[in-house]
């Protein structure tokens, strides 16, 4: 483990301010700003406006200093407003030298990210901005290289041993590589965003994969449409990519929900996930209110039922022969059925009616079992996890059917929440007995975070709760502007692909500070696998080409092709073989 | 430097006036020129030449006959008036150093004044300093000023050179003038090569 190098070209390049007039890199100077605003910038007459983009660093060195910027508007502008209505003639090349640059000219606006001091060479947040007339110019590589961290196990800029996990790479920066702080990563909840398509799904398995590596927290991913456990589906040439299970045999466990699914897939489960009817709870259907269409008077008849029938209420409930021979053992009855039931109840009986038609459909799914005894999954799942092992749970074709869904990551995550909040309680702050930090996984986020249904599902618990029981969740969603705003404001890293619906971005920056001004930064992403990340995890928001889930990757994650392994082993056997000859002679 | 172009028939702190009677070897519109007071050199952009005329010109114009090109020469050499040219103060040197402002004193009667090399004008017009001098210049024609004087001081440098120093000159320009673009326009257009 290396502490954080101090690369002796930065060093030398903050020493050498000398009024930034290394020439090359310089493209202008500071004119105006503030903190809160931000930077403006004049252009120097010789740098193009076309040779920009927003999203791009800038460094600018004053009082012993170094700001890091990013470039978040580029904009034209003039010394007098009569070259806009009357414009010079340019079809003389003298005047068209001497206007363009100087007359008329390009301004950036830059948002002020971050400081270093000649002494503490620390990145910090900015507390003051660069006098006037400092120069500009572009961040060099070793510069930004400096501000993210080398990748692997680094010491962070408190002091506290952290893995630096490849994100991607600046952009028009080949050899960078951007490193995002895996401990804060999980140490709250994060989210990948991105409208269809961008690569939401590649990016998160690629953060899922460094998170499982470097072991830093476990993860329980609801993976809907069966992409993160054995292989994921591809729209480019591979057409499947390997999914966790494949790069870390020994690491993941893989349950189902579909088995004859996963079968078919090949992806190769490890156990077969089932919710016993016995032990769902009306606060397990009261999420799928909106799913369902259950009205008040139905969700207050479950609570009802709950109390009075006893755990067996939707086995019973749901259960024809039950319902029909209800009340029949009492002579007295008036009524048999349903009717009685309601009676009992206190209930209408369409009430009743109503909602045994709603449940109906979820009643049929087979992963409800009514036997009793049936092997707990729950339990099951934080052994793994315990054991440090992480869940990939496939819902197969339930993937498709919302309702399953939300029924199935709200049971287990309620249940496993609640034994992580147990055991965080009994560890009293003894570190070494709490549990092992847990990441849960949601794609489609935003049907559990609605501001609707966010303050009833375990989700929007968590999110809000922070990093209290050591349980954060990465959500992946495509529409930001779907999630509870509260919930929104907990979120700690956010990683945004294109994004191109307006109430999206603006939901994007809501709760951080400045965020207002990376909004054309954001609208202005490649629409595939370039991101904006901004956030608990990285010491300034940065926009990145995504590292590329391929071949490579797998290498890098410790994966060995078998011929690879087999050509290994035979190397191994000649050495052993080797040996074993040069000690007989 | 042989002989001087005149003497100082008057001057003042921002202009000299001198008088040449070679009619032959008049300095252009915009040359530099020099003169000496005490231990500086007081340094002028010539804007203004005026021939005057005289009773023995006005004879000779008005008898048409008998006026030869031969007679005509002979006549405008030896003039009794002298051509006045005046030219406006721009800068001064004190010992190595060139300061374009206006000189302590304006250069006294009589005092020789001198062309100036192309060396010297290079270095004398260097900075951009003297623009404002020029443009806010009363009773001179100063955008035709300034646009000459800058094309004979961009001659006065080695050929890679000038380019780059009316491209400067012009964009110093763009900064001085930025609310008066007519004006703007008139003198870039003036110095375009
Ligand atoms: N980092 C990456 N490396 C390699 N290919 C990528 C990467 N990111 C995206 N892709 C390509 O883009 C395609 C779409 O990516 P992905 O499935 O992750 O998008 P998505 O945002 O999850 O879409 P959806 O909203 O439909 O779930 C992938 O099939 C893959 O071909
Ligand atoms: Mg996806």
């Amino acid at each position: 483990m290396d502490d954080l190098t101090h690369p002796d070209a930065f060093l030398a390049s903050l020493r050498a301010e000398a009024d930034g007039e290394d020439a090359g890199a310089r493209l202008g100077r500071v004119v105006a700003g503030s903190l809160s605003s931000g930077l403006e910038v004049r252009l120097d007459h010789d740098r193009r406006l076309e040779d920009l983009a927003v999203g791009r660093y800038v460094v600018m060195k004053a009082g012993g200093r170094l700001f890091f910027g990013m470039i978040t508007d580029i904009a034209l502008d003039s010394t007098h407003p009569a070259f806009e209505k009357t414009p010079p003639d340019l079809d003389n090349p003298f005047l068209r030298q001497v206007y363009l640059g100087t007359s008329a000219f390009g301004r950036l606006h830059v948002s002020p990210l971050l400081e270093l001091d000649e002494h503490d060479r620390t990145p910090r947040p900015v507390k003051t901005i660069p006098g006037h007339y400092t120069p500009v110019m572009t961040a060099s590589p070793e510069e930004v290289a400096y501000v993210f961290g080398a990748e692997g196990v680094q010491r962070d800029a408190a002091g506290k041993t952290a893995h630096y996990f490849h994100i991607g790479r600046p952009l028009e920066m080949e050899d960078v590589k951007i490193t995002l702080n895996l401990e804060r990563l999980v140490e709250r909840s994060s989210a990948v965003f991105g409208k269809s398509g961008t690569g939401k799904t590649f990016l998160s398995r690629l953060l899922l994969a460094g998170v499982i590596q470097s072991d830093v927290a476990v993860n329980l991913i609801f993976d809907m449409h069966n992409e993160y456990g054995w292989a994921g589906t591809s729209e480019g040439a591979t057409r499947q990519v390997k999914g966790l299970k494949q790069l870390f045999p020994g690491r993941v466990v893989i349950f189902t929900l579909d088995p004859e699914s996963s079968r078919r897939r090949q992806s190769n489960p490890d156990e077969v996930v089932t919710l016993p009817a016995e032990r769902i709870e009306p606060e397990d259907l009261e999420m799928l209110a909106g799913v369902l269409d259950l009205h008040e008077a139905q969700v207050g008849a479950m609570y009802v039922m709950r109390r009075r029938l006893g755990p067996g209420w939707l086995s019973d409930f749901m259960n024809d022969d039950w319902v029909d021979a209800y009340g029949s053992q009492d002579p007295e009855a008036l009524a048999t059925g349903l009717k009685a039931l309601a009676e009992d109840l206190g209930l209408h009986q369409s009430t009743l009616a109503a909602l045994r038609r709603k449940l109906d459909r979820y009643w049929r799914y087979e992963f409800i079992t009514t036997r009793s005894g049936e092997r707990d999954s729950v339990a099951l799942i934080l052994e793994y996890l315990q054991a440090g092992r992480s869940v990939v749970l496939e819902f197969g074709r339930y993937g498709n059917d919302l309702g399953a869904y939300l029924l199935v990551a709200n049971f287990l995550t309620r249940r496993i929440h609640q034994r992580y909040v147990e055991m965080k309680e009994r560890a009293f702050g003894r570190s070494s007995d709490e549990p092992k930090p847990l990441v849960v996984t949601i794609e489609e986020a935003h049907k559990f975070l609605d501001p609707q249904i966010a303050r009833h599902t375990i989700f929007g618990t968590i999110a809000r709760e922070l990093r209290k029981y050591n349980v954060t969740l990465l959500i992946v969603d495509q529409r930001p502007s779907g999630i509870d705003p509260e919930v929104m404001s907990q979120v700690g890293t956010r990683i945004t692909l294109a994004l191109d619906n307006e109430e999206d971005i603006r939901a994007v920056f809501m709760g951080v500070s400045g965020g207002q001004a990376l909004r054309e930064v954001l609208a202005r992403l490649d629409s595939k696998e370039q991101a904006l990340i901004l956030g608990h995890a990285v010491p300034m928001p940065v926009v990145v080409q995504t590292r590329a889930y391929d071949t490579e990757f797998y290498r890098q994650m410790g994966y060995a092709e078998e011929e690879e392994l087999e050509a290994r082993f035979q190397q191994n056997q000649a050495l052993m073989r080797g040996r074993q000859r040069h000690r007989l002679t | 430097m042989a002989s001087p172009l005149g003497r100082v028939l008057r001057s003042s702190t921002t202009i000299f006036t001198f008088g040449s009677l070679d009619n032959a070897d008049l300095p252009a519109f915009g040359a530099l020129v020099a003169a000496e007071v005490g231990p500086t050199w007081v340094y002028g952009l010539v804007y203004e030449v005026v021939i005057q005329d005289d009773p023995f010109v006005r004879q000779v114009v008005a008898a048409t006959e008998g006026l030869t090109a031969e007679r005509i020469e002979d006549m405008r050499q030896r003039r009794q008036v002298p051509v006045e040219i005046t030219a406006l103060t721009v800068a001064y040197r004190q010992g190595d150093r060139v300061y374009q402002r206006l000189p302590p004193r304006p250069p006294a009667a009589l005092q020789p004044i001198w062309a100036c090399d192309e060396t010297t004008t290079a270095q004398v017009l260097a900075d951009f300093a003297f623009f404002r001098t020029v443009l806010n210049a009363a009773h001179c024609p100063s955008e035709e000023l300034l646009a000459a004087s800058l094309r004979r001081a961009a001659a006065c440098r080695p050929p890679e050179q000038e380019k780059a120093y009316l491209l400067e000159a012009g964009r110093e320009l763009a900064r001085l003038l930025a609310a008066d673009l007519p004006r703007l326009d008139a003198i870039l257009r003036r110095l375009a090569p």
